[in-house]
């Protein structure tokens, strides 16, 4: 009886399968795929435009911050009264040198964070070195 | 022309050879506008979505990265949209309940129908059954039978569990039986 059933349950599903099938289809309307087309290559300028201007955008983002954290390591480590020619000496030189080594070391963290980031960036986007 | 593989076109459309997003498009396109037409149940407003379908999937493409089957992705971008465009117009159907789902004889169709009058008389009971489904019924339903999806793909497309998938297509099936079985009686 159970094998009954199953076998109707299966003929069942094949004559819906058939019937399906057998729906009839539309067309898609005339120039479907020409608008189509020049829509995604209006989008792909569109789309490089940007990439374009957020590539400027990070650039001088990043180059500003550099500045930005060079100019705020000489203010606050008082580097400019420190490179002053003044021979009192009121900083002591080992000091001095880790001043430097500090700020060498930040420039370097942002080198190191400018070489992650690109890598990121041409894996993310499939492009290739030459 | 070679018939090269999803993966391949992306890449070269990832690298800016946009002219290989055509080879997609006549892949898929017909597929697409005939579930999306079936779902949504106008032929302008399917012919809409059907360009956002791929400009969306061209936007996405990124997000894609080859992960798992192609043609499953741009099947999920089109079922969401239609279902979400549908919710939009509200389209109100004929609601079946549950406990009218009688034990509907799985031989719901004249088995013995091999002219082309009874074969076109169940072509349009199935038409009919089908616009009185709900929205995510309907597409749940033609992609198994008329795209040909198995459970899990269809599982992946719709953002529901297998099991999920396995229960509502039978109850849909029923459901489609019901139907079908009424608009065979008001014939006879």
């Amino acid at each position: 009886m159970r094998n009954l059933e199953n076998r109707n349950t299966q003929n069942g599903d094949e004559q819906l399968k058939m019937l399906f099938g057998n729906l009839k289809d539309e067309r898609l309307p005339e120039g479907f795929r020409q608008r189509m087309m020049s829509r995604i290559e209006k989008e792909a300028v569109r789309k490089s435009r940007r990439q374009l201007v957020w590539n400027y955008v990070v650039m001088i983002a990043a180059s500003l911050s550099m500045i930005g954290t060079a100019i705020a390591c000489v203010w606050y480590y008082d580097l400019e009264s420190a490179f002053r020619l003044d021979l009192t000496m009121t900083y002591q030189e080992k000091s001095l040198f880790v001043l430097c080594m500090e700020a060498g070391g930040i420039v370097l963290l942002l080198l190191w964070a400018d070489y992650r980031f690109r890598a990121w960036y041409k894996k993310r986007h499939s492009l290739t070195d030459q | 022309m070679r018939n090269l593989s999803d993966t391949y076109y992306i890449h070269r459309i990832l690298e800016g050879d946009t002219s290989c997003f055509a080879c997609l498009l006549d892949k898929y396109s017909h597929s697409l506008f005939n579930l999306i037409y079936r779902i949504v149940g106008n032929k302008e407003d399917a012919e809409e979505l059907t360009e956002d379908v791929f400009m969306k999937a061209f936007q996405q493409l990124e997000s894609f990265e080859g992960r798992g089957d192609f043609s499953n992705w741009l099947y999920k971008i089109a079922y969401n949209m239609s279902i979400t465009a549908v919710r939009k117009k509200k389209i109100e159907f004929l609601a079946i309940d549950d406990f009218q789902l009688t034990n509907a004889s799985s031989d719901m169709l004249d088995e013995s129908a091999d002219d082309t009058a009874a074969h076109h008389r169940q072509l349009e009971w199935l038409e009919k059954a089908l616009n009185a489904l709900p929205a995510d019924d309907r597409a749940l339903i033609l992609l198994f039978y008329k795209e040909g999806k198995n459970i899990e793909e269809i599982a992946s497309i719709s953002g529901l569990t297998v099991a999920n998938t396995k229960v509502k297509l039978h109850r849909i099936r029923k459901k489609l039986g019901e139907i079908i079985h009424e608009e065979k009686s008001k014939y006879l």
